[in-house]
């Protein structure tokens, strides 16, 4: 098999959600003398893009970007050793959580997996995340991005609660805060002072994507 | 004369709707629970959820406060009802920051989880939704009382997690027609229960389906998962004697609507439907014109927007809604945000008052 015919095999295979048969391909590759990181972007990447891009388009929903992460995850576990990591080609970090209060977390992991696959280095702190701990990751961390959620109306006033702590901290303008949820608009993200909202997950890595050229001066 | 000597009481216009006879006005219906709790003084909600007392007088504050028909929807003891029952752990609200009810620990984590699964008894479980139930309908309030199998919303948070059920429609398709079916019959006990207990004129069943819209699902897979359970369920309440359903097909549920699957649910006569702000009130009232319809404002707009500029929204909501054949009650498109300020829900009450007359 040649590794383009692996490739198309292993993106197949994540668009299927078949995780024993990305485990299997992951561990072909490496026994092919394939670069893992190029497996992992020609392979992985690239499968979840075209997935990601069916989600914005309404043609895939909730389920198949599940199961299709599984099976990408199936093959990270087996490339991830074998990955050297340049730090000049991650684009950024982010923090990313759920508003203290609110448990419902399938939108953030979904624009989670969209971080990893991005390249992004993200430092996940899960649902209902107290500000404290928050701030405390991003004095840690140092992230370019903080991104937080809420998914019900009670709990996305957190968010602005969030921005002011970031102040009160004397990180604000150390980072970009970036939110998102079922409930918020682009009106309300920018009535509380975040830098940027994104409606849905593959929009979520757009707009990250460009904060980060716009920090960097791409623009 | 003062208008409030002038003008039908919300509850007894909200009958008047349900009789199928046209009420002085629009009614405001918010969608008020937590922000019930907050008008009360409380700094949680938890107090607004456990106990049907505390509960009771939150509704009350706010019919007479706004001038509104709630809805009270009997939500104390929701926790033990919903979530305990299946032996799942859960947190009533009673942190600052929550909003709501929250699973702690799921009762069915694996697939030998659902092997084992077995429909509790629901009434040891109804003490707080009975008493809530019991008191409303004495004080004349026509409450609502939850009852949510056969969706995915209420399997997907109360037995399982959302993520867990939704990996499981395309990877075990056989557990999560185990789990809805289970919740289907756990939900047709419950109104056994409340059939026989209440006199079914006095309270109307509700439901209500975030997780089973089209944000996260497909028509097909709501189609093949949810929608047959949920006819089911409804159709077993429509049986035993209850007149109607009150649904709130929460968030973005356009697909379903464009499949024509809304319809499919039996509701009574009328049925109340309302949707969430993914749906304009044209595309209801259009479509749906022959329920009672409410809504549709923006919940975060309600809590960003001034005053005026709410009462204006109201005006074009009440506008359109206006145009249903079976009448229509002012509202929000969720619940009422809790921080919402008073003067914003007044708003819309002033505004049903002021251009929510019927046509005679």
């Amino acid at each position: 098999m040649s590794k383009e015919e692996l490739f198309k095999k292993m993106s197949d295979a994540i668009l299927s959600g078949d995780r024993d048969e990305t485990t299997r391909l992951a561990r072909e590759s490496l026994k092919m003398g394939l670069d893992a990181y190029e497996t992992l972007s020609a392979g992985c990447v690239k499968a979840m893009g075209i997935m990601s891009n069916r989600y914005d388009k309404g043609e895939t929903f909730a389920p198949d970007i599940l199961v299709a992460s599984d099976a990408m995850y199936g093959a990270i576990e087996v490339l991830k050793p074998h990955i050297k990591v340049d730090p000049a080609k991650i684009p950024g970090t982010i923090v990313i959580g759920v508003i203290e209060g609110d448990v419902h977390d399938i939108g953030k992991n979904i624009v989670k997996i969209l971080f990893d696959l991005g390249g992004f280095r993200v430092i996940d702190l899960g649902r209902n995340v107290p500000m404290a701990t928050f701030i405390e990751s991003a004095r840690e961390n140092k992230p370019d991005i903080l991104a937080a959620s809420a998914l019900i109306t009670t709990t996305m006033v957190g968010l602005e609660e969030l921005v002011e702590k970031t102040k009160e901290a004397g990180i604000r303008d150390k980072l970009k805060i970036m939110v998102g949820g079922a409930p918020l608009s682009a009106e309300y993200a920018e009535k509380i002072g975040a830098d940027a909202y994104a409606p849905n997950a593959p929009q979520a890595l757009k707009v990250a994507e460009g904060l980060i050229r716009a920090q960097k001066g791409g623009g | 004369m003062p208008w409030w000597l002038n003008e039908m009481d919300p509850v007894e216009a909200f009958e008047t709707l349900l009789r199928g006879e046209t009420p002085d006005r629009v009614i405001n219906c918010p969608m008020c629970i937590g922000h019930a709790a907050k008008l009360l003084g409380y700094k949680s909600l938890g107090e607004v959820y456990e106990f049907p007392k505390v509960w009771m007088k939150a509704m009350l504050v706010t019919r007479d406060m706004y001038r509104a028909y709630p809805p009270p929807l009997a939500l104390t003891g929701a926790g033990s009802m919903w979530m305990g029952a299946w032996g799942s752990k859960f947190m009533y609200p009673y942190h600052p920051k929550m909003g709501s009810l929250a699973l702690i620990d799921p009762a069915v984590k694996t697939p030998e989880d659902v092997d084992k699964l077995q429909v509790p008894d629901p009434v040891p479980h109804m003490g707080g939704i009975d008493e809530a139930l019991d008191t409303a309908i004495r004080q004349k309030m026509h409450p609502l009382a939850p009852v949510l199998g056969g969706w995915l919303s209420m399997a997907g948070y109360s037995i399982t997690e959302p993520e867990k059920i939704l990996f499981w429609i395309r990877k075990r398709p056989d557990l999560v027609h185990r789990l809805l079916d289970a919740s289907t019959e756990y939900a047709i006990r419950e109104l056994e229960h409340l059939t026989k207990k209440f006199d079914t004129e006095k309270w109307i069943p509700w439901d209500a389906n975030p997780t089973d819209s089209n944000t996260l699902l497909d028509a097909e897979t709501f189609a093949k998962f949810p929608l047959p359970r949920v006819i089911k369920m409804h159709q077993k309440g429509l049986d035993m004697g209850i007149p109607l359903w009150f649904t709130h097909w929460c968030s973005n549920h356009n697909l379903n609507i464009k499949a024509g699957y809304i319809e499919k649910v039996p509701q009574g006569n009328p049925g109340i439907l309302s949707f969430g702000p993914e749906v304009p009130m044209e595309v209801q009232v259009e479509k749906y014109g022959n329920y009672i319809l409410l809504g549709n404002l923006d919940p975060p707009q309600l809590m960003t927007r001034t005053n005026d500029e709410v009462k204006e929204m109201s005006r074009k909501n009440i506008e359109v809604g206006l145009r249903g054949k079976r009448g229509y009650m002012l509202a929000c498109g969720c619940e009422l945000p809790p921080p919402v300020p008073p003067a914003n829900v007044y708003a819309m009450t002033s505004a049903c008052r002021e251009y929510g007359e019927y046509q005679k």
